[in-house]
């Protein structure tokens, strides 16, 4: 079984979570490569400044300081793949025909997006078994973007799909739905830590149980759910509000 | 004979060469009736939009040529070609040479005496056996001119040469030309003066190249260059609108840019040139800027001073200055001013203001209930459809409010609109925009279905529904409307889309037919996605949602946010909220805030300010609509 994992990089690792799908899978005997797809710097620049506006810069201040960041820095992803002597592979972006030649070389069986932007059809194409992704909200309801916002704003459970990608958004076929309970003094940020532990360990065991076969696949129904675009501010102030009311009841 | 004539902004050149242009002549004097003819140049050209009296005069010439070589390119541009230039001079030159051939009379009239003398002998010299019958000069008194009518038709010329200025050449010949029997009168102006080598004509080279002007401007630059300045920039402005609008497009309205025009247009397009670079690259701001409503609510009000309390003026046109005032928006802008004044009950002044705009829609209500097309003074007149609707929401609103005289004109108007329907749920072409049915005219019907609730007319809300239904019918599967256009062939804007949907929501919420809110919730699902897609929503698509302008229709990005924010309203979906919050701040981030009262709070038809929807222009319903939404956006966070 040769899974490749699918990042962008540079991003900030903060919490290390594709460090442990990765130490995870390692650990089980399954072979890795390591793909990050690179933007252009300016694309980059522009990207994270449209998402963060001014906290990019702040943040990535921070980060070439090496100031912990967040509550368990770790390494990157890129650094623990150089220690442990997993190939990794650099392409700009991955719609280049450069980027579907490198992962072909790899054979693999498995793609796992950690983290990656919107994977083309091609790319797609290319695994044995397909590709799977880890989803922070429970699909079918919620698709798309800042879904545990809008899961929270919704009063609907949060918690995380993992689900085979194909060419829609959001769309394919699903293996795991796991449910966070909301705690005295959740935050989105403490819930987004959360989520990304869940998700490292869905994504390790959907990774198992479908190299032995194990797997169930539930496909959703078209109709189902609704597509969410990036939250307003005013909705993200709701949202946080309505956060607060439900961790301060438990 | 006509149909030889080609156009060229509006007025008629004759397809004809040199040679033809003889042979017509010959023609004519063989006819032996009194006929015309005018040579056109980029000046006359020009002088004729704003002269009718002028445009009369050369539209009943006999024999029109392009006397500068700009009128051949002009007309090239606008695809309607005249074959070659027939400089005036140049044709006098063959005519003589034809005279002395055929043995015709000639006379010339015009001039100094002594330019006229030495004319003469140089006539002479040239054609020793022309039958050169008389010559009087230009300087004599209006007791004389009738003398001299008499003496001329004594020694009946068949060709008569005018060397007068405009416009006394153009009078005298509109008065005495028919009576003095000559066949063949042409004004020639200065030809006189090179004839007699007072001046001298440019080289070959600058003819050619369409710049005779330029040499003359050499010879007498103190006295010229402000007259060519401006011709030239009129004449290029011209032919760049008359292109642009096709050759279809109404009259053009006069260009006159104002001083505060002229300061603010480099400014604002230098701002918006600047402003579209670093769109993809900043966070979307959220937050409406303090003071957005009232600048745009004081805007309003200052588009109905500039028609002297008439109707709300049209626009502001950075090229023309205030338009007319434009019965269509106008109807629903009192709408905007009303609602207003239900929030700062400090303003009473605006219900005055839209009582006044009401009772001047009353005062341009056409026989038939219906009212008008396009602005105050568009010709020819008649009642359409989608402004007889918009003028019937502003009139129930009234009504609504308590104004009861706008009853009567209001059923006058739901009568016009159901009187002329057609089984299908569309109306009669010959009472639409463009004699093509429109689905955005789910937006009337959702004023009869207001109308009729008031009135209790059956009839109204029957009709209002069939539309409704039509409307559907055109929707296709991805959640596009056809026939959501204001011309054939061209894709619909988020102007037109919003226009439909508002339309089927409104109607929806009075009627509550859940497939009008199923069709306005599939194009808005589309619409929210195109709005996360890029920084600034496109202003058209075609049939499969393909953006087909890089431009934004500002007021179809503000209408949206208007149509998203009533959605959350009436599904409780807060998707539509989020979507509706976002595109309003992205309406309301072009408004204008340069301190200029003529634009001040105003929002610009495009953005970038010379996209194609209203270029350099801040239409009324554009700022309607974004105070319109405004109000929302401040219900909607009140919440």
């Amino acid at each position: 079984m040769k899974v490749v994992l699918v990042s962008r990089y540079p991003r900030v690792d903060s919490m290390g979570w594709k460090r442990q799908v990765a130490e995870g899978l390692l650990d089980a005997g399954i072979e890795l490569a390591v793909l990050f797809s690179r933007a252009r710097l300016l694309d980059q620049a522009r990207a994270g400044l449209r998402e963060e506006g001014a906290a990019v810069a702040r943040r990535y201040v921070a980060l070439r300081r090496g100031e912990p960041h967040g509550a368990s820095p770790g390494q990157s992803l890129a650094s623990w793949a150089a220690a442990h002597a997993v190939p990794v592979v650099r392409v700009g972006s991955l719609s280049d025909p450069h980027a579907l030649d490198a992962l072909a070389a790899h054979h693999p069986d498995l793609l796992v997006l950690l983290g990656a932007d919107i994977v083309p059809a091609p790319v797609l194409a290319t695994p044995r078994i397909g590709t799977i992704n880890a989803h922070y909200a429970l699909l079918p309801a919620f698709r798309g973007m800042n879904v545990t916002e809008w899961s929270i704003l919704a009063g609907a459970p949060v918690g995380v799909t993992i689900h085979l990608v194909d060419p829609g958004i959001d769309t394919g076929d699903i293996l795991h739905r796991e449910t966070i309970p909301i705690e005295a003094g959740d935050t989105l940020e403490r819930l987004r830590r959360k989520h990304q532990q869940l998700a490292a360990r869905l994504l390790v065991r959907a990774t198992l149980e479908l190299r032995d076969g194990r797997a169930q696949p539930t496909s959703q129904a078209p109709g189902e759910g609704r597509q969410y675009y990036r939250m307003h501010p005013h909705l993200r102030r709701m949202t946080e509000r309505r956060l607060a009311q439900l961790a301060a009841r438990v | 004979m006509r149909a030889e004539r080609a156009e060229v902004l509006g007025c008629p050149v004759d397809r004809l060469t040199m040679k033809q242009t003889l042979l017509r002549i010959e023609e004519l004097i063989g006819q032996r009736r009194f006929s015309q003819h005018v040579a056109i140049n980029a000046a006359k050209l020009v002088a004729m939009q704003d002269d009718p009296e002028l445009r009369r005069i050369v539209e009943r010439c006999e024999v029109v040529s392009a006397d500068g070589q700009s009128i051949v390119w002009a007309s090239r541009i606008l695809g309607d070609p005249v074959p070659e230039r027939v400089a005036g001079i140049d044709l006098m030159q063959q005519l003589l040479g034809l005279a002395e051939q055929r043995g015709f009379r000639v006379f010339v009239l015009g001039a100094r005496a002594d330019v006229l003398e030495r004319a003469r002998q140089e006539i002479l010299r040239r054609h020793p056996r022309l039958a050169l019958v008389g010559v009087h000069d230009g300087y004599f008194s209006d007791e004389e001119a009738e003398r001299i009518a008499g003496e001329i038709r004594d020694l009946r010329p068949d060709i008569l040469f005018v060397a007068m200025p405009s416009p006394r050449k153009e009078r005298w010949i509109a008065r005495h030309g028919p009576h003095i029997d000559v066949p063949f009168v042409m004004g020639v102006g200065g030809s006189i003066d090179v004839i007699a080598g007072v001046t001298r004509r440019a080289p070959v080279v600058l003819q050619r190249l369409g710049l005779e002007w330029s040499y003359r401007l050499l010879q007498e630059p103190g006295r010229l260059w402000r007259r060519y300045a401006s011709t030239n920039l009129r004449f290029a402005l011209l032919i760049l609108r008359a292109r642009r609008r096709g050759r279809d497009g109404p009259r053009r309205a006069i260009l006159r840019p104002s001083a505060g025009a002229v300061i603010a247009m480099p400014i604002v397009l230098a701002r918006d040139a600047a402003a579209t670079v670093p769109e993809g690259w900043l966070p979307p701001r959220d937050g409406i800027p303090a003071g957005a409503l009232d600048e745009a609510i004081a805007w309003l009000c200052r588009s109905h001073d500039a028609t002297g309390r008439r109707g709300s003026s049209k626009g502001f046109s950075l090229l023309h200055g205030w338009l007319p005032a434009y019965p269509e928006t106008t109807g629903y802008v009192l709408e905007t001013l009303l609602a207003y004044a239900q929030r700062r009950p400090d303003e009473d002044q605006l219900v005055a203001r839209a009582r006044e705009m009401g009772a001047w829609e009353v005062s341009v209500q056409d026989a038939d209930g219906g009212i008008m097309e396009g602005h105050v003074r568009t010709r020819p007149r008649r009642s359409i459809v989608f402004n007889t609707g918009m003028v019937l929401h502003g009139w129930t609103t009234l009504v609504e409010a308590g104004f009861r005289e706008f009853e009567a004109p209001a059923a006058r108007a739901a009568r016009f609109l159901v009187a002329n329907m057609r089984a299908d749920g569309t109306w009669r072409p010959a009472v639409e925009y463009g004699g093509i049915p429109h689905t955005y005219n789910a937006r009337v019907a959702w004023a009869m279905l207001r109308w009729a609730r008031h009135a209790d007319d059956a009839d109204v809300t029957e009709a209002a529904r069939r539309q409704l239904c039509w409307t559907v019918s055109r929707q296709t599967r991805n959640g596009w409307f056809a026939d959501c256009v204001f011309k054939a062939a061209s894709d619909p804007s988020t102007h037109g889309i919003a226009y439909t949907m508002r339309g089927l929501l409104e109607s929806y919420a009075i009627e509550q037919d859940d497939g009008w809110l199923a069709a306005v919730e599939r194009t808005a699902e589309v619409l929210a996605r195109k709005l996360e897609l890029s920084p600034r929503l496109p202003a058209n698509f075609d049939a499969s949602w393909r953006p087909t302008s890089r431009h934004a229709c500002l007021t179809g990005t503000a209408q949206l946010g208007g149509v998203w924010l009533r959605l959350h309203t009436i599904t409780g979906d807060l998707r539509w909220l989020n979507a509706g919050l976002k595109a309003v701040e992205q309406a309301v981030r072009r408004q204008e805030r340069l301190g200029w009262a003529p634009i001040r709070g105003a929002l610009p038809g495009s953005f970038p300010t010379w996209g194609r929807y209203a270029p350099l222009q801040y239409p009324n319903w554009a700022t309607r609509f974004l105070a319109d939404s405004l109000m929302l956006y401040e219900s909607a966070l009140q919440t």
